[in-house]
């Protein structure tokens, strides 16, 4: 009885040790990746976790960000903002500069000092911003000012891979924002294809419906200001990369540019094309 | 000997010491109003024009803008030739700034007045000589130290006197320098060579040939927000220059590199007749640069999006404030900044560039001036002006700020999609311009101008008349080299010849009540052509003309008591002057239409009028007091008739009325009044100091923000404070002036030597040179505080000490 008591413990004894040296092995990991940017570095995710839709977080404490841009406002479709993301998730940094792009191109590797900055959400869109406003009633925001960017925004590296992250329909949620998503197998619904992505004589956006042959909508945000407005949508089926992005419930992405669309391929056909034959058309400017 | 080895001494204390100072051009007018100074006021008939106090303020320092009387618009006579152009951007004073010391002063001709020198229909004319003076054989060599934008000079003069046949001969050089950052506008530097052959003949003839050639590179000073000049606590701050690989770095400067040939001729029959023929040739380049960018953030340090004024939130104002506080340099261009963006871009395009404006000049102007003498006592003036000029406008790429290439766009137009219209060549479209090629607008401006005139003067024995009467005839043709994207029908080739004329005609009347007392009118009235700014929309892209060109008017009158006596001198002048039809156009970035649009007004009726009062005595044998007192105002007359047309097509996107009648239609102050004491103990030394105050000076208006159309959108205590004028605060500055003269002679040779010290500013008095609201303006919300006031400020208390030695 000794004897099997004796094994018992043991046995419990190693089954512990074993995790404990899993867990350390895991924050030893975890602390090794911190240690170069300080102990207050937080992820996307944990960040954005901080954040309760339609709140307003100031951030007192020195929390650092660090994420590869993903998109910017090279073509004029994304204004005043880039986007950030890290492995566990995206987020909007709203900036107060026109052509950042050309500081902050796609691939910089960036480090953003949030404290003092706060976290709120455009339309359930979560974003960080240098200030915000409710004397009027409404929340109005304010990106860095660019004098400060550098002040904020520390480039780390340049030219960093960035790769899309493939996405089905019924993957898509509020955890992906602001992150760089591919989706297959979708197309224009009928109504959309062969228009132009927006208003670019009126300076208007104008959504797109994007149908999943395997049956649901996305809806391709496009700004009037954009400098491929005025292109035309294809008819094809195939590929479309893009940030994901929210307006209130309906799901949204943003092209970089139209080399992020690749529908060259025959439409769909069957029941789940079926689904997505048009219901409302086009969607208003927002 | 010794004398000899004093000169080798002074000279290298000169070259070692003071080289690399420069003379300058306000010393230069100073001295040049010395010798106005220093001409005796008789009271002849024909002599009752100056203004003393006028010239011994201008004299004891620059007096900004505080214009002691109204119209300070004024020309300048070189050898009887008047070197401005009715084309665009020659920078006529550049040709021979520096230079100036080697003129002596003719005659200065204030308010209209006549002149022995013939009609010009200006109210200020200076006219300049650099005949060499009959005599021995002069050198003189002079030097200035400055703190000021004037900087620092040395001056190098020799006169052979009568020469070999009579031929006398002058040869002058001066140097200008001032190290980067020593002065507000940068630095400067430049080289002046003039050179001067005078032979008499017989009959009373005299050839006389001169070469002038200044070759000057300096950087420009710039207006910025009173917020910058508050965040860096530095009055001379200057958005203009920036930091590149840590030295300083000037985009902003302008070049002068154009030698003016003068040829005159005169003959005199007898002394009560006498033919003058001036000719000069001017063949050269002037230039400026300055930095551009497109499709990229704004460089400018002081843009109003970069400033704590920008942000409504009191944190977010709080961490810029601090944050240029500790990073002062971010208020001056980031060259690595703008540098490592053009190298980062895609295959090395500049969104950046330094651009250099070039100005290719071939300009040849006359002056004919008859004269005759009857009984005496009538005299008979004929005369003429001639001018054919043309200029040459191109662009070359001054520098690629570490970019490979830069597109030739331009950059002013928006993007409407249109697949040509921001090519500068749609020949060529797309093209990648390397750093020194030539780039964007590229043409020419042609302008002919006769201008004959005939004045005649009779003196009697209580009147003295005099009446002029002028025509000119002036054609302007623009010449296009390239076709633009925009205009491609009308951008290239040789425009129309636009063919205006003018009338001129004055008289004045002096009549002596008395010994001591005269009273003189002045009534003048001008048809004036358009100079060719006034006459095209933009003619670095078209050659369509602006749709207020109507004859401009000018009509004005001069009534003045002089009461002259030994022990005291006064006066007292009631003016007038208006300018009717006057036309203005500016390009700006209009914010309700999102686009630029240009800006023109016609039909503008300006009035300038005033009261002067002048009083000069002795208080004691050599102290004098003067006192000048001017009120003025000077109005818009009426409300005149605007458009705002679209750069991209001249599409009329707005018109109207401007509300602007009886607002300020200049920048001189309401009152103005200066006190001059001068105090002389010897014949050669002089001290006096200038006291000069100014009330109710209005800054420069934007008119267009006071359109009807921004009326009628806001409640009339919101236009009331919208449209207001602004006025500077009173303000009153000091200046000294003291100089000593001293004789050196040896066996051989005399030398003078002149000391002069100028200090200005004394009571280092924040003066705003320079204030005017922003062309551009916040249409949707007509917040006046958006765009705000931008300024110049004058340095403070500055010094220039001057010495020149002169050895005959």
């Amino acid at each position: 009885m000794k004897n099997k008591t004796y094994w018992w413990g043991l046995t419990c004894v190693l089954f512990m040790y074993t995790i404990c040296i899993a867990a350390c092995l895991k924050q030893s990991a975890s602390a090794a990746y911190n240690s170069s940017f300080g102990d207050s570095t937080i992820s996307l995710r944990n960040f954005r976790k901080l954040h309760t839709m339609g709140a307003v977080e100031y951030i007192a404490q020195p929390l650092f960000l660090e994420g590869t841009v993903i998109a910017n406002d090279e073509h004029d479709n994304i204004y005043k903002s880039i986007c950030i993301q890290d492995k566990t998730g995206g987020l909007v940094v709203q900036m107060d500069g026109l052509s950042i792009y050309q500081t902050y191109p796609v691939g910089t590797v960036v480090r953003v000092n949030a404290q003092h900055l706060f976290l709120t959400d455009y339309r359930r869109m979560v974003q960080l911003v240098a200030a915000v406003d409710t004397s009027n009633g409404t929340l109005s925001t304010s990106g860095i000012p660019s004098p400060l960017f550098s002040q904020y925004i520390k480039i780390i590296s340049e030219n960093a891979p960035v790769t899309p992250l493939f996405v089905s329909y019924k993957n898509l949620g509020d955890s992906l924002q602001g992150r760089l998503i591919q989706i297959n197998s979708v197309e224009f619904s009928a109504a959309d294809t062969g228009q132009t992505y927006a208003d670019k004589k009126n300076k208007l956006g104008i959504s797109r419906s994007l149908k999943f042959c395997t049956g649901g909508t996305i809806y391709l945000r496009t700004s009037g200001y954009a400098d491929f407005a005025g292109a035309k949508t294809q008819s094809g089926n195939g590929i479309v990369i893009g940030v994901y992005s929210v307006f209130n419930t309906e799901k949204q992405l943003l092209l970089r540019d139209t080399n992020d669309i690749l529908l060259t391929g025959k439409r769909c056909t069957g029941a789940a094309w079926l689904q997505n034959l048009p219901q409302n058309g086009s969607k208003s400017p927002n | 000997m010794k004398f000899r080895g004093f000169l080798i001494i002074l000279f290298t204390i000169f070259v070692t010491i003071v080289f690399g100072q420069e003379k300058n051009e306000l010393f230069a007018f100073e001295q040049n109003m010395q010798t106005m100074d220093e001409r005796q006021w008789t009271p002849t008939l024909l002599n009752a024009s100056g203004n003393v106090l006028y010239n011994t303020v201008m004299y004891n320092g620059r007096i900004f803008s505080w214009s002691i009387r109204g119209d300070n618009n004024s020309t300048t006579f070189l050898n009887g030739v008047n070197l401005s152009s009715p084309l665009s951007h020659l920078r006529g004073n550049d040709l021979y700034i520096g230079l100036q010391n080697l003129f002596h002063k003719e005659d200065l001709v204030l308010h209209g007045a006549f002149s022995e020198n013939g009609y010009v229909a200006k109210p200020t004319v200076n006219y300049f000589s650099n005949e060499v003076i009959v005599g021995g054989k002069k050198y003189s060599v002079s030097t200035g130290i400055s703190n000021s934008i004037y900087s620092n000079n040395i001056t190098l003069n020799y006169q052979n006197g009568a020469g070999l046949n009579g031929i006398r001969q002058s040869y002058g050089l001066t140097f200008q320098q001032s190290e980067p950052s020593s002065v507000p506008i940068g630095y400067k530097k430049s080289f002046g060579f003039a050179y001067s052959i005078h032979k008499d003949f017989l009959y009373d003839r005299y050839l006389g040939f001169s070469i002038l050639w200044n070759i000057g590179d300096q950087g420009k000073a710039a207006t910025s927000v009173k917020e910058t000049y508050e965040l860096t606590g530095q009055r001379t701050y200057s958005p203009n220059w920036g930091w590149y690989h840590q030295q300083f770095y000037y985009p902003s400067t302008k070049q002068t590199n154009a030698p003016v040939f003068l040829l005159n001729y005169r003959k005199r029959w007898s002394a009560s007749s006498f033919l003058k023929i001036a000719n000069a040739f001017i063949v050269g380049r002037q230039s400026e640069s300055s930095i551009e960018w497109t499709k990229t953030a704004d460089p400018r340090p002081d843009y109003y999006r970069y400033l704590p004024s920008y942000y409504a939130d009191s944190n977010i104002r709080s961490s810029l404030t601090d944050w240029y506080t500790q990073h002062p340099e971010l208020l001056q261009i980031q060259f690595d900044k703008l540098e490592k963006t053009n190298k980062a871009s895609k295959d090395g395009r500049s969104y950046y560039i330094i651009n250099q404006q070039n100005k290719d000049l071939i300009l040849l102007h006359g002056s004919l001036l008859f004269s005759h003498y009857f009984k005496s006592n009538i005299q008979v003036q004929l005369g003429g002006q001639y001018l054919v000029d043309q200029i040459h406008y191109s662009n070359i790429l001054k520098d690629l700020l570490g970019g490979t290439y830069y597109y030739n766009f331009n950059g002013w137009i928006n993007d409407d999609g249109s697949v040509s219209s921001f090519q500068n060549d749609i020949l060529h479209p797309d093209r990648k311009i390397k750093q020194g090629d030539q780039w964007g607008p590229d043409y020419a401006m042609r302008a002919i101008q006769f201008s004959p005139w005939i004045q005649l003067s009779h003196e009697g024995p209580r009147l003295e008349t005099n009446f002029a009467l002028g025509y000119g005839i002036q054609g302007l043709q623009r010449i296009g080299y390239n076709a633009n994207g925009l205009y491609p029908s009308n951008s290239k080739e040789r425009s129309v010849f636009s063919v205006s004329p003018s009338w001129d005609i004055k008289t004045q009347l002096l009549y002596k009540l008395n010994g001591r007392l005269y009273l003189r009118s002045i009534l003048y009235g001008n048809w004036v052509s358009h100079d060719a700014e006034a006459t095209y929309i933009d003619t670095d892209i078209h050659s369509i003309t602006t749709p207020y060109l109507i004859t401009r008017l000018e009509d004005g009158a001069d009534l003045s008591l002089f009461y002259r006596a030994p022990a005291i001198k006064f006066s007292l002048s009631a003016y007038y002057k208006n300018s009717i039809n006057e036309n203005e156009k500016k390009m700006f970035y209009q914010d309700a239409y999102a686009s630029f649009v240009y800006g023109l007004v016609g039909k503008i009726n300006k009035s300038f009028s005033g009261a002067e009062a002048t009083l000069e005595t002795s208080v004691v044998s050599n102290v004098q007091i003067s006192i000048v007192s001017t009120i003025q105002r000077n109005i818009y007359l009426t409300n005149p008739n605007y458009r705002l047309i679209s750069v991209n097509d001249l599409h009329l996107v707005e018109s109207g009325i401007l509300q602007i009648k009886l607002m300020p239609a200049d920048n001189s102050p309401s009152f103005t009044s200066a006190l001059n004491l001068f105090y002389q103990p010897s014949s050669s030394t002089r001290l006096g100091f200038t006291f000069v105050y100014a009330q109710e000076r209005p800054i420069a208006i934007d008119l267009f923000r006071r359109s009807d159309a921004v009326k009628n959108k806001l409640d009339a205590y919101s236009w009331s404070l919208l449209s207001a004028p602004i006025f500077l605060a009173d303000q009153g500055i000091l200046n000294a002036f003291l100089s000593k003269s001293f004789q050196l002679k040896t066996k051989f040779h005399q030398a003078r030597c002149n000391t002069s010290l100028s200090i200005r500013n004394m009571l280092n008095a924040l003066v705003p040179v320079l204030a005017y609201e922003q062309s551009r303006f916040d249409y949707i919300h007509f917040n006046s505080n958006k765009y705000a006031l931008k300024y110049l400020y004058d340095q403070g208390t500055s010094f220039s000490l001057r010495i020149q030695l002169q050895i005959q």
